[in-house]
């Protein structure tokens, strides 16, 4: 058998201290597989299917972390055929931990040492690891750091080209971390139009949800959000983020009571619009007409529900 | 108002009552995350908010009839004993037992239902029913769903349906799954492809209580991830289908044991029976695996059939939690270990003969 190659590192959940009592070990299996005390008591906190949010680990951290009065340090273990993003996700999850309970948004320096500490061994640029957007191998990879709360990317060359991704530029920063499969790519220091879409996330940095002053970075750093509103404050970043595990995007279950006959009407008169400007776009001045008429009337009966339904 | 104590005396109204349609499927359970208007999710929201929101929906919901003389705490007022018992119960997270202030549960007397609030989200509803009950489990919680519609104005938009705290709940809000026993299928070595088929369906796969091998009781929970872009309908029957064949492919690989290797599995059972009754120290990861190979003897008839029953209750009653609450006191694992045995074979004195002939 393959005697497993790990490096451990402990990580102190909390602030700064000397060196650890007994850490808690956390083994990352090349298959993803994330194990709790893997030589006491094995218990596995996640498997291998499932995205970055490491929801079982973190019900496990919360439960150790809120039950602890001094900090807690963790000893991550992960094989030589090391899956570097699931490490890096678990890094994630106990920063967040961390800064739960202490309240301090500081940021990953641990990550960084984990990181070199990793490369030094040389086990970071064998990972093959699949595109985001296909299940093609991916070629391109890069990490945007924001506030301490990394966001990762692989792509494939193809859908890098499709992106505009095929040249991470300053604005995803942390050249340490982009890498690919020949090692560190070359990175160039334009800002490039290919990248609307950060620039605008950049450009709404300071956007509050009106309700609970939650703001999108709050969102990026801990995976919630503030409220309901906040989901119409910041809709299209969340539509983009959208868990990739659900079926489709738009509600097709239950509704509350009198909520349905309201999202009913709505649908008939973006229908009614959406006929309004066929009409208008055929020249059929006389149904375009009617059309109007039929959609204020619906729409004037719209807005008085709909504030007696919010208020 | 039942005492925390009463609730631990009886067993929970799903655990009682066994046929053959509980020999693979133990539990069926449906949460529903629901949020309120306009207020900051608990995460979020300040101490005051969060105070203010357990007072209405803890006041509210103890006024609804599947509630009376129910269980209602403040998890405040609960030591973290009592907290982890619940947990081990299903009754309420991990998550929520790791908070505290302003976070509360409500459980009906039969324990069939039971309402967590300000966990992740403002009120989880949450059903359990035997066997494979999906929808009987939803019907359950949507029950009391409705009824708190009428009172109170929830987070909803026409788009995204339920809206929570995390987007992957997003939409129903609705997390469905069953409990699985599947002895069968690890002892025949086609657990990892039958696990890896329903990742590949979009449904999650875990353990008990999170943790989850082989030799841990065999015991395996699947549920569905997307709650958004499918009805509550179209899930429930997704999950049901996916369920019952596992639960078919189990009572296969049963059989086909039982046909290509009786001695083997008469050996299992035999073993754990002896095992469970002269053990004098036990853990409770060694007791789960054993606890799982009786079921097996008592659902394929190798030992008296109410042996199922009385496994299930040894695996919560067996937990740490369970025995260190019945002792009164924390206990050290050791002593815990020998209390765990000496429980077990308490327990399997009157159901199983000393001398037990399973040829």
């Amino acid at each position: 058998m393959k005697k497993e190659q790990y490096i451990s590192l402990a990580i102190p959940v909390g602030g700064l201290s000397e060196i650890p009592k007994t850490p808690l070990v956390l083994a990352i299996s090349k298959e993803g597989k994330i194990t709790l005390n893997p030589d006491v008591y094995p218990e596995i906190v996640e498997f291998s299917e499932g995205g970055s949010h490491l929801t079982l680990l973190e019900e496990q951290l919360d439960l150790l972390v809120g039950a602890m009065s001094e900090e807690l340090l963790v000893q991550l273990r992960v094989t030589h055929q090391l899956d570097y993003q699931r490490s890096i996700d678990v890094l994630n999850c106990l920063a967040k931990k961390r800064d739960q309970k202490y309240g301090n948004r500081r940021s990953l320096g641990d990550v960084d040492r984990i990181h070199w500490l990793l490369r030094d061994q040389g086990l970071i640029f064998d990972v093959p690891m699949k595109c985001d957007s296909c299940e093609q191998k991916a070629t391109v990879f890069y990490t945007q750091v924001a506030d301490g709360k990394m966001k990762k990317t692989a792509l494939c060359d193809s859908c890098a080209k499709e992106q505009g991704v095929t040249d991470p530029t300053g604005l995803l920063m942390d050249n340490e971390i982009i890498m690919g499969e020949g090692g560190p790519k070359p990175v160039a220091s334009s800002l490039d139009e290919n990248f609307p879409e950060l620039e605008v996330a950049s450009a709404q940095s300071s956007r509050e949800c009106p309700t609970c002053s939650f703001t999108i970075e709050d969102y990026q750093k801990i995976g919630r959000l503030g409220c309901g509103d906040c989901y119409v404050a910041f809709g299209p970043d969340i539509e983009q983020r959208l868990p990739s595990l659900h079926k489709g995007l738009k509600h097709t279950g239950h509704f509350p009571e009198g909520l349905a006959e309201l999202e009913q009407k709505k649908n008939k008169l973006e229908e009614l619009q959406k006929q309004l400007d066929q009409a208008i776009e055929a020249e059929n001045y006389e149904g375009a007409a009617r059309l109007r008429d039929e959609l204020n009337a619906a729409s004037t009966a719209e807005i008085e529900e709909g504030e007696e339904v919010s208020s | 108002m039942m005492r925390f104590s009463t609730l631990m005396k009886h067993p929970a109204d799903w655990m009682a009552g066994h046929d053959e349609t509980t020999s693979v499927v133990v539990t069926s359970r449906v949460r529903l995350a629901r949020n309120l208007r306009q207020i900051p999710f608990p995460g979020w929201a300040r101490k005051t908010q969060r105070q203010e929101v357990l007072e209405l929906l803890k006041t509210k919901l103890e006024k609804h009839p599947a509630m009376t003389e129910g269980f209602s705490h403040e998890l405040s007022d609960l030591d973290s004993l009592q907290k982890q018992v619940l947990v081990e119960r299903h009754l309420i997270s991990r998550e929520q037992a790791a908070r505290s202030e302003g976070s509360g549960s409500v459980v009906n007397r039969k324990q069939t239902l039971s309402l967590m609030i300000n966990e992740e989200d403002h009120l989880r509803i949450q059903a359990i029913r035997p066997s494979l009950q999906l929808k009987e489990a939803y019907e359950l919680a949507l029950s009391i769903d409705q009824f708190l519609e009428e009172h109170i104005k929830y987070a909803f938009n026409g788009d995204w349906g339920y809206l929570t705290a995390c987007p992957t709940n997003l939409g129903t809000g609705m997390r469905a799954s069953s409990m699985l026993h599947l002895p069968g299928l690890v002892l025949s070595d086609q657990i990892g492809q039958v696990l890896k088929g329903i990742g590949k369906l979009g449904l999650a796969v875990r353990g008990l209580y999170g943790e989850g091998t082989e030799s841990l009781g065999n015991l395996y929970q699947i549920s569905n991830q997307s709650t958004l872009g499918e009805s509550e309908e179209q899930i429930l029957a997704r999950l049901t289908k996916v369920i019952g064949d596992v639960a078919r492919y189990e009572l296969q690989a049963r059989e086909k044991l039982m046909q290509d290797d009786p001695l083997m599995v008469r050996d299992k059972v035999g073993r754990a029976s002896g095992i469970l009754s002269y053990a004098q120290i036990i853990d409770s990861k060694e007791a789960l695996g054993q606890l799982s190979m009786l079921r097996l003897g008592a659902d394929i008839d190798l030992l008296p059939a109410e042996l199922t029953e009385i496994c299930d209750r040894l695996f919560m009653e067996t937990q740490p939690a369970h025995l260190q609450w019945r002792a009164g006191n924390k206990l050290p694992p050791e002593t815990r270990d020998a209390m765990r045995a000496q429980m077990i074979r308490e327990k399997l004195q009157s159901a199983l003969p000393p001398a037990i002939d399973i040829s």
